[in-house]
């Protein structure tokens, strides 16, 4: 006699698998996003755009990541991503000027700002992001001395200023370095470029940090460098194309995102053009970024942080611009790996206060200025 | 011999008095309305930077006490003060270099029996219509001391060690500043020269004076006041010259007002408050001198202007006349067609390393900047075509109009306001784009025009209207006031007298100013580089970007779009508005 | 149609208009006849323009009123005014104001337009006025192509066309050559004649009031002076102002010491130490006592070489100028210098010594 139980069990046995497979499948889906984000993307498709307000991002990365964030979302054709890309100053400068005038235009600030970051923050400018992805970045980016501020500022990538040189240039051929002393040795008279710290906070870091961490005097460096007469620039790539053209050959701090993007522009410079890494540290300058409290877009702009902080997103704009990701097990790319340095076997610096740093600044930037203007 | 009588006068059409209280008439309504628009964009921006000058930036960089720190600064600072020498030293230089080129062209076209003098004038004025950005960035590649090509060159055939030239100075701004200014001087004092009775110099000689005496005694101080009004709009100009020290001086050690005050508005030290101090030094500075141009030089203008057309005396140079043709065809070779092939030439490599590869040679920068529809495409670049085109026709076309109001306010009424009108036309002249752009952002930040193109719309209109307005005030004081009372006594209204009478009477000096506008806006950088966005991008913020962030082949490919678009709307403008059309 | 008004056609009551702290207009009061011609004369800044602009409208005024045809035309105690385009009035400027870019005919069919009057109409009409003034042939021409005599007429017949109320002529005859000036002179009065507009012309030029106008008001320093027809101006001058502007005339300062009949008495003049008793006849206002202004015309004044009843005048002839139908002379008297019209015949010369002789119907005593 077929009971009902017994009359279940064949049914079950047959539904099994496809339970199984449609359960599965289900979680399969699901564990690309987190739940944060899948919370997220209804309000972002509504939104239909994100404004990205940074100095790093080429016309070409911020397509590819624009296109990459979209599809990965399914945020539908009609999403507008915009990549505003201005220098340092300026984008600070608009992001601050939004703030006092309540008038917003901008979702996302990513730049390499701490002090800004922090007073901002303190203000309540920025807003707490739940990021199911920041964990992964947290420990190597403190371990680098990086500032950081969860929930309201993380720092998805940093790059890093490395001796750059060009070996067809004459007297260049046998060139390399790899500490502080080669690049101001005094037979690259009239070869150097200084870069020139009153324009740029990231310079002014850089110094900063090696001064704190003892590996470099600045007061004598600045004399050794001044004694070669440099070129004094501060924006990467115009003092990228004195070393391509020869004009001045040796740069010391400049970016492998810059070496990396003219190679692609002229595959032949892979072989003469080339970068290095310093013994005595790396400054590693995080570039923070924030969401901004009243944005147009607030969704969409959360979702790209997510974006950003996931292998997906990094992938994408590592590639692009040849820079440095401190989550944890990260492998850049094949092609970008000859400009980039290890990160696990290099040494990495950073500054115990950023925000501080302000206050020094002013003080090492007047001495550069006395040596160099 | 009848006596016509008037039909039914005094019944069916007597004319009815209106109240002389109801002073709501077309004209007072629009010069009520246009008085306030030019108010408030003049006036506002400049209130709203002397404001912030007296607010300190504290260090965390958000909050502001009010002080007098940031005028102390002016003189405190490291760089300030040099840099306010250096622009000095730019106006003073660029002035003489200018008027130089000026005066001697001017009066070779003018005066002497120099032959294809007619054909050779519209090139002598090319440089005027171009971006000085633009030809900053072209002297850079030809004459930069280590990669310019006359460099390159004279190092390879002439042997020469280290440069035969270094145009990445102060002397490079003056130059360049110089040369690009030049036609501005030569319009003053070639509608002089042009116009002047040929009998008083006649009279003169008829006396016994030679031509060096004459010359000298009497028509250089006739021309004197139209040589001192182009001189110091050029002094003013250069002052408030921003693109090129940005790219010759600056970044080797040069600042000068104008890049510190873009530094500090938008560098890394962003301190705009500081920039508004500033902005207030060089806006005094210039304003003073435009005051002292238009106050006391300006009304000096010694030459009658008649309808008859004077035949003035040529000089007969004999076979020095192929030598001031000569010297007219090098000026023309090196002001306008070195700096267009230099640029042509490094557009066409992929990458440039001071020497050209012909092997290389690839149209790529071009797509990359022009060809908004292909993938590869710069954004900042394409947006720069289409946003610039955009801005010079609505924001001509918008100017225009209001010079026109503003023009027959001044003209054609009586009393307090048309003379306040006036000053407020000239205002704007005296101060760089840069500082009139810092005071539009803070003042219009809160508005929705803020982050589209209608502020730089706005700032561009504020700042050239002026030119505008003083095409369409040169033909008007031409004309009559009684062809505009004649058509009100025929019974035609305030606005039907305009549209009849006094706007096709004008379109010359309209036509001249709309042309001029277009291309003044179309190479504008001071101001749209304060202002702008993504999207909003123009044609030389395009350039400043592609300077800044990509390569100088890139570059080079959108300064030559720039350059042939402005060569182009020359071309039109000469072909239908006729020589004397120019001629300020 | 002439009604009651129409003697007062044009009716301008206590008018002023002030320029700054300067009272251009000062408290004029005037009226016109319909279809009249008068003419405001005086020379620079007296006021003559200042009043036509008011008229016209061009001008606000600050006091007054004025009416036409018994339109209000502003009034500023009323708080009224019309604005000028509403005042149906035809104006010939001094520059002719011919638009440069339209033509004759395109000229003259402006104020029609502006009415709306049918084109064909229109057409008619300019035809008519053209033929009226002599340009018929001339239609088409561009104003550029026109000489200063062509324009004045396109001006006029412009401003006639639409058959205005009123016509104001501003000094439009003060840039054309003397020949063409005299011969205009003539031509424009007889077609404002022919077409009987009441008319009001400004000039500084007597010679051109004097032919042209029904009535002429002299005016200076924003007041009128006289009022009345040339004739009256000429002859019988009110006072010294007037007996200067209007032609020559010789002026002695004296004071009257009889007065015999309505009119007629005697005034003495001192010159030079002495008195000489003139019986002269005597203007309005001029009373026994009054100081008083005499005024002689030049050819009222003959000179001869004898003393005859010896109450003449004894002088020097300082210059004798040969005119063709005249010679002008100049003859000392003490302090004085006469001037005198001699006939040619009398052969005056230089040094001669001769004797002036005043017929006292046309010595006049004015107000100084």
């Amino acid at each position: 006699m077929h009971s009902r139980k017994s009359t279940m069990r064949p049914i079950a046995v047959v539904a099994a698998p496809f339970v199984a497979l449609i359960v599965s499948a289900g979680i399969g889906l699901s564990a690309e996003l987190s739940p944060q984000e899948k919370k997220l993307v209804e309000g972002a498709k509504k939104e239909g755009a994100v404004t990205l307000l940074n100095p790093i991002f080429s016309d070409r990365t911020g397509e590819l990541l624009g296109k990459a964030f979209v599809q990965h979302y399914n945020l539908g054709p009609n999403f507008k991503f915009n990549n505003l890309r201005k220098g340092t100053g300026q984008t600070v400068a608009q992001v601050r000027q939004e703030i006092l005038a309540r008038k917003f235009t901008v979702d996302i600030l990513l730049v390499s700002a701490p002090a800004f970051f922090d007073e901002a923050a303190k203000r309540g400018a920025f807003e707490a992001l739940d990021s199911a992805y920041w964990k992964n970045h947290a420990d190597l980016s403190k371990t680098a001395g990086q500032y950081s501020n969860y929930p309201y500022v993380v720092v998805p990538f940093a790059y890093s200023f490395q001796p750059v040189w060009n070996s067809a240039c004459p007297g260049m051929a046998n060139f390399s370095a790899d500490n502080y002393n080669d690049v101001v040795k005094a037979d690259l008279k009239g070869k150097t470029i200084a870069s020139d710290l009153t324009k740029s906070i990231t310079y002014t870091n850089t110094a900063i940090s090696l001064a704190e961490a003892g590996a470099l005097d600045l007061k004598t460096y600045w004399d050794k460098l001044k004694a070669t007469d440099p070129l004094v620039e501060f924006r990467t790539e115009p003092k990228m194309q004195m070393v391509i053209t020869c004009q001045r050959p040796v740069d010391m701090w400049n970016l492998s995102g810059r070496v990396y993007q003219n190679v692609v522009k002229k595959t032949d410079l892979a072989k003469t053009i080339k970068i290095g890494s310093y013994k005595e540290g790396q400054v590693m300058l995080g570039n923070q970024a924030a969401v901004i409290k009243g944005g147009p877009n607030p969704n969409a702009a959360r979702l790209l942080i997510d974006f950003m902080l996931k292998k997906e997103g990094t992938d994408i704009f590592i590639e692009g611009e040849a820079m440095y990701s401190f989550m944890k097990g990260y492998s850049p790319p094949p092609e970008t790996k000859p400009y980039v340095f290890d990160l696990t076997k290099t040494r990495l610096l950073g500054l115990k206060d950023w925000v501080g740093a302000g206050k020094t600044a002013a003080a090492v930037r007047d001495a550069w200025q006395a040596k160099f203007q | 011999m009848s006596v016509q009588t008037i039909p039914g006068a005094a019944a069916a059409d007597a004319p009815q008095s209106s109240r002389w209280r109801s002073l709501v008439t077309q004209e007072s309504v629009s010069t009520l309305v246009v008085s306030v628009i030019v108010g408030a964009a003049v006036i506002l921006p400049l209130i709203t930077l002397v404001v912030s000058s007296f607010k300190v930036l504290d260090s965390g960089g958000f909050d502001t006490t009010w002080g007098f720190d940031n005028y102390k600064r002016l003189f405190t600072d490291r760089i300030i003060p040099k840099a306010f020498v250096n622009t000095l030293i730019i106006s003073f230089g660029s002035t003489v270099v200018a008027t130089f080129f000026g005066v001697s062209l001017a009066w070779i076209n003018a005066r002497t029996n120099c032959p294809w003098r007619e054909r050779l004038e519209p090139y002598n004025l090319i440089p005027f219509f171009l971006s000085p950005f633009v030809g900053a960035i072209a002297w850079h590649n030809l004459a930069s001391s280590k990669t310019g090509l006359l460099n390159v060159w004279a190092r390879e055939y002439l042997g020469i060690e280290t440069h035969l030239l270094n145009v990445n100075n102060l002397w490079g701004v003056v130059w360049v500043t110089g040369i690009f200014f030049a036609p501005l001087v030569y319009l003053f004092v070639v509608g002089s020269l042009r116009r002047m009775d040929p009998s008083l110099e006649d009279s003169a000689r008829t006396t016994g004076a030679g031509l060096f005496r004459t010359t000298m005694t009497v028509t250089l101080p006739l021309v004197m006041p139209g040589i001192l009004s182009g001189a110091i709009i050029v002094f003013v100009t250069a002052a408030g010259e921003f693109g090129v020290p940005f790219k010759l001086s600056a970044p080797y050690g040069w600042e000068t007002l104008t890049t510190q005050i873009f530094s500090k508005a938008v560098g890394d030290d962003a301190n705009h408050y500081l920039g508004a101090t500033m902005s207030m030094a060089l806006g005094a500075i210039c304003a003073a001198f435009i005051y002292v141009q238009q106050r006391y030089i300006a009304p000096r203008s010694f030459t009658t202007v008649t309808g008859k057309g004077f035949r003035p005396n040529v000089l007969d140079l004999g076979p020095w006349k192929w030598v001031a043709f000569g010297y007219n065809i090098a000026f023309i070779m090196v002001a306008v067609v070195m700096p267009i092939l230099c640029l042509f030439i490094v557009s066409l490599h992929p990458v440039w390393e001071g020497r050209i590869f012909l092997n290389e040679l690839t149209t790529i920068n071009y797509e990359k900047t022009l060809f908004w529809w292909q993938s590869g495409a710069i954004k900042a670049a394409t947006n720069g075509i289409y946003n610039s085109f955009f801005l010079a026709f609505v924001g001509a076309s918008i100017a225009m109009v209001l010079s026109l109001v503003v023009s027959h306010m001044i003209h054609r009424t009586k009393g307090f306001g048309a003379r306040l009108l006036d000053f407020l036309c000239v205002v704007p002249i005296g101060f760089p784009g840069i500082v009139l752009a810092m005071g539009v952002l803070v003042t219009y930040i809160q508005t929705p025009i803020y982050a589209t193109l209608w502020i730089i719309m706005l700032g561009y209109i504020t700042r050239f209207f002026p030119y505008g307005q003083r095409n369409i005030s040169s033909v008007m004081l031409a004309i009559s006031e009684e062809l505009d009372q004649s058509s009100r006594m025929a019974g035609a209204s305030w606005f039907t007298t305009l549209r009849r009478i006094t706007i096709p009477l004008l379109k010359p000096g309209i036509f001249a100013g709309w042309v001029l506008l277009f291309i003044i806006f179309l190479r504008e950088l001071s101001i749209s580089i304060i202002l702008y966005t993504s999207g909003t991008e123009t044609l030389s913020v395009g350039v400043y970007y592609l300077a800044n962030f990509e390569n100088e082949p890139l570059t080079c490919a959108l300064s030559i779009a720039q350059t042939v678009v402005l060569l182009i709307c020359i071309i039109v403008f000469r072909r239908v508005a006729g020589r004397e059309a120019l001629t300020a | 149609m002439v009604n009651a008004n129409d003697n007062r056609y044009v009716e301008v009551q206590g008018l002023v208009k002030w320029f700054g702290n300067d009272r251009a207009v000062d408290d004029i009061s005037f009226s016109i006849p319909r279809g009249k011609f008068l003419t405001l004369l005086g020379p620079s800044g007296c006021g003559k323009t200042t009043t036509l602009m008011s008229i016209a409208g061009l001008h606000t005024i600050d006091a007054g009123s004025i009416r036409v045809g018994g339109v209000v035309y502003t009034s500023k105690a009323e708080g009224l005014f019309l604005p000028p385009e509403k005042r149906d009035i035809g104006m010939v400027f001094q520059s002719y104001a011919i638009w440069p870019h339209m033509t004759v005919a395109q000229n003259v069919a402006y104020p029609l337009e502006i009415r709306k009057v049918a084109r064909a109409e229109i057409d008619e009409r300019v035809a008519a006025v053209l033929r009226l003034v002599g340009l018929a042939d001339m239609a088409d021409k561009l104003a550029t192509q026109l000489s200063g005599g062509q324009q004045q007429r396109t001006a006029l017949a412009r401003a006639i066309v639409s058959k205005p109320r009123l016509l104001l002529f501003d000094e439009p005859l003060s840039n054309l050559d003397l020949k063409l000036r005299e011969q205009m002179r003539v031509e424009l009065k007889r077609i404002q004649h022919e077409v009987g507009i009441t008319s009001i012309y400004v000039t500084h030029d007597q010679a051109e009031a004097l032919v042209m106008s029904d009535e002429i008001i002299v005016m200076s320093k924003g007041r009128i002076q006289q009022k009345g027809g040339p004739h009256q101006i000429y002859a019988r001058p009110v006072n010294a102002y007037v007996s200067n502007f209007i032609g020559v005339a010789n002026l002695l300062k004296g004071r009257v010491v009889e007065v015999t009949a309505p009119g007629r008495g005697a005034v003495e003049i001192e010159e030079g130490g002495r008195s000489i008793r003139l019986p002269c006849r005597l203007a309005d206002g001029i009373g026994p006592g009054a100081d008083a202004v005499v005024s002689i015309r030049p050819e009222n004044v003959r000179a001869r070489r004898e003393n005859g009843d010896g109450r003449a005048l004894e002088g020097e002839v300082i210059q004798a100028i040969f005119l063709g139908n005249c010679v002008d002379c100049r003859v000392r008297w003490g302090e004085y210098e006469w001037k005198v019209l001699a006939h040619p015949r009398d052969r005056l010369r230089e040094g001669e010594k001769v004797y002036l002789r005043l017929d006292p119907e046309h010595t006049l005593a004015v107000l100084p």
